[in-house]
């Protein structure tokens, strides 16, 4: 939105120019508008920043309550270790190391998947399905996945805003030239954002 | 929501009876104003106007004519609305009250930050309130208005007014708001709205474009107000705003959401000049209560599979 106020001003600028403003009127506009230019983008930057530490408290949460999940669930699971180990290590994978948005987007819905195959697998279980902690957990996940879905949405507007600041004439030039770069989008599969079909994962966890 | 072939049932079961004595009551009513009107409009204007040349009593007898029918007119409306509403009410859900002359109170209205504009009269009525599944809600009719001139009055906000528990918790405030700059002007128009803020929130832009065309957003927490509007709640607002709901305003705030929706005509009023025994005047009298009773279950406030109002999470590990 800045980058039509920049215009509008070169415009401006141009216009005074032409009438005969005198100079340093004309300079000083012109070091107002490079200003207003250049906080533009370092203030597009911090917003992507600022949203993108959002959406890691987000993941940060989720991680920290797969654990529990996966303790109430065995409990009641002997028989179904596998879906609980790969829920396990896809949560190891996730918390070492830092990834780009993109890698970490791609793990990160290799857990929603496993953890949808967990709550469908649960739902065989009537005593786990009945178990308060479980029923309790499964709110405070619904609760995260909602906050998280927020915060990568946040923060690809965010990220969308700088893209278009720093590939946008005339914030480009500046962009380019004090080093400010695009972003990459936390970008989720269009399944993994609609609320899960359990019973259908049931049936299939049943035929299978 | 009741089905198409209770609400037939209903109609013919519960409604026709009570119609059929409305209307009777209805049309002596009007033939009562009727004649008295022609007789006393007739006699006025033969015997005193062309006697005295005056057009004044015949002016005044045509006052005192519209005076006789809006009285009438308001207590028919009256009489319908304390009969069928509480009934129609109680059909579709037990645990609905109807209070003819409550109204939500004018504090709340006004946390709401809706409406911007001062208001120095506010009234209200035609209050229902209860719960819907696992919600609490409340509406009624409500007409703000503010003095403008020595005898003139400007609304401020005219309809139905609507506040319900929302299912998720939130600390900020979101307001969504009609898009009218950005549709008339553009790109400048949303730059414009980008200078504006609404009771301290900053304006948010949301990925649904159909969405973004008929509402501007405005929120404290732009990560709250994308948590409160999801795409799938962006998606029902819309299909309200389509179903008729063209000017509705929405504040997300204490707990609550609150829904403005402008009225062209009082709440649950039948036209008193027409017909009471009709299915399709019925269904159109009805369509609105639904509307307005279908809020909960229209913009799916019964999903309780989040944190709020559940028991303390247990530790397991």
């Amino acid at each position: 939105m800045h980058t039509l106020w920049i215009i509008a001003g070169m415009l401006g600028i141009f216009a005074g120019w032409m009438l005969g403003v005198e100079t340093p009127w004309l300079v000083a506009a012109a070091v107002a508008l490079f200003a207003l230019a250049f906080n533009s983008i370092v203030s597009a930057a911090n917003h992507a920043d600022t949203a993108y530490s959002t959406v890691g408290v987000q993941l940060q949460k989720r991680h920290d309550l797969i654990p529990n999940l996966v303790a109430a669930a065995e409990r009641y699971m002997e028989h179904e270790s596998s879906v609980l180990e790969r829920v396990i290590a896809l949560r190891a994978q996730a918390v070492s190391g830092r990834r780009s948005p993109s890698d970490q987007a791609r793990l990160e819905n290799q857990i929603t998947d496993a953890l949808r195959q967990l709550v469908a697998t649960a739902e065989g279980y009537p005593e786990l399905k009945a178990d308060q902690s479980f029923q309790a957990l499964q709110r405070a996940l619904n609760e995260v996945e909602e906050q998280l879905a927020a915060a990568r949405r946040t923060y690809n507007d965010a990220a969308r805003h700088l893209n278009d600041t720093t590939r946008m004439f005339p914030t480009n030039l500046l962009a380019r030239a004090f080093g400010y770069g695009t972003r990459e989008y936390f970008e989720v599969r269009d399944a993994a954002t609609a609320r899960p079909d359990v019973a259908a994962q049931f049936r299939e966890i049943r035929r299978g | 929501m009741r089905s198409e072939s209770e609400l037939r049932e209903f109609f013919r079961r519960e409604l026709l009876p009570e119609l059929r004595g409305y209307e009777r009551r209805r049309k002596l009513a009007l033939a009562r104003v009727w004649n008295r009107a022609t007789a006393i409009v007739l006699v006025t204007s033969i015997v005193f106007s062309f006697a005295i040349g005056n057009p004044l009593p015949l002016v005044l007898a045509v006052a005192w004519f519209i005076y006789r029918f809006t009285q009438v007119v308001t207590s028919l409306q009256h009489d319908l609305k304390e009969n069928l509403v509480s009934r129609v009410l109680r059909f579709w859900n037990p645990d609905l009250e109807y209070v003819p002359n409550g109204s939500i109170g004018e504090d709340e209205f006004r946390a709401s930050h809706l409406y911007s504009s001062t208001w120095n009269r506010y009234r209200g009525e035609d209050l229902v309130r209860g719960r819907s599944g696992a919600t609490d809600f409340r509406f009624c009719e409500l007409r703000v208005t503010r003095k403008e001139q020595k005898r003139s009055e400007g609304t401020v906000f005219s309809g139905l007014f609507f506040v319900a528990d929302f299912h998720k918790s939130f600390r900020g405030r979101t307001f969504v708001l009609p898009d009218v700059a950005e549709r008339t002007f553009g790109s400048l128009g949303r730059a414009l709205q980008g200078l504006q803020s609404v009771d301290g929130a900053d304006l948010v832009t949301l990925e649904n474009v159909e969405f973004e065309k008929y509402f501007r957003v405005y929120a404290t927490d732009p990560v709250e107000a994308r948590y409160l509007l999801t795409p799938s709640l962006m998606e029902r607002i819309v299909r309200l705003r389509k179903n008729g709901a063209s000017e509705i305003r929405i504040a997300f705030a204490r707990q609550k959401l609150h829904l403005a929706m402008p009225l062209s005509h009082d709440l649950f009023a039948l036209d008193p000049t027409k017909s009471a025994i009709s299915e399709e005047g019925m269904r159109t009298w009805i369509g609105e209560l639904e509307l307005a009773i279908g809020l909960v279950e229209e913009l799916d406030l019964n999903t309780r599979i989040w944190s709020k109002g559940a028991p303390p999470l247990a530790r397991t590990a």
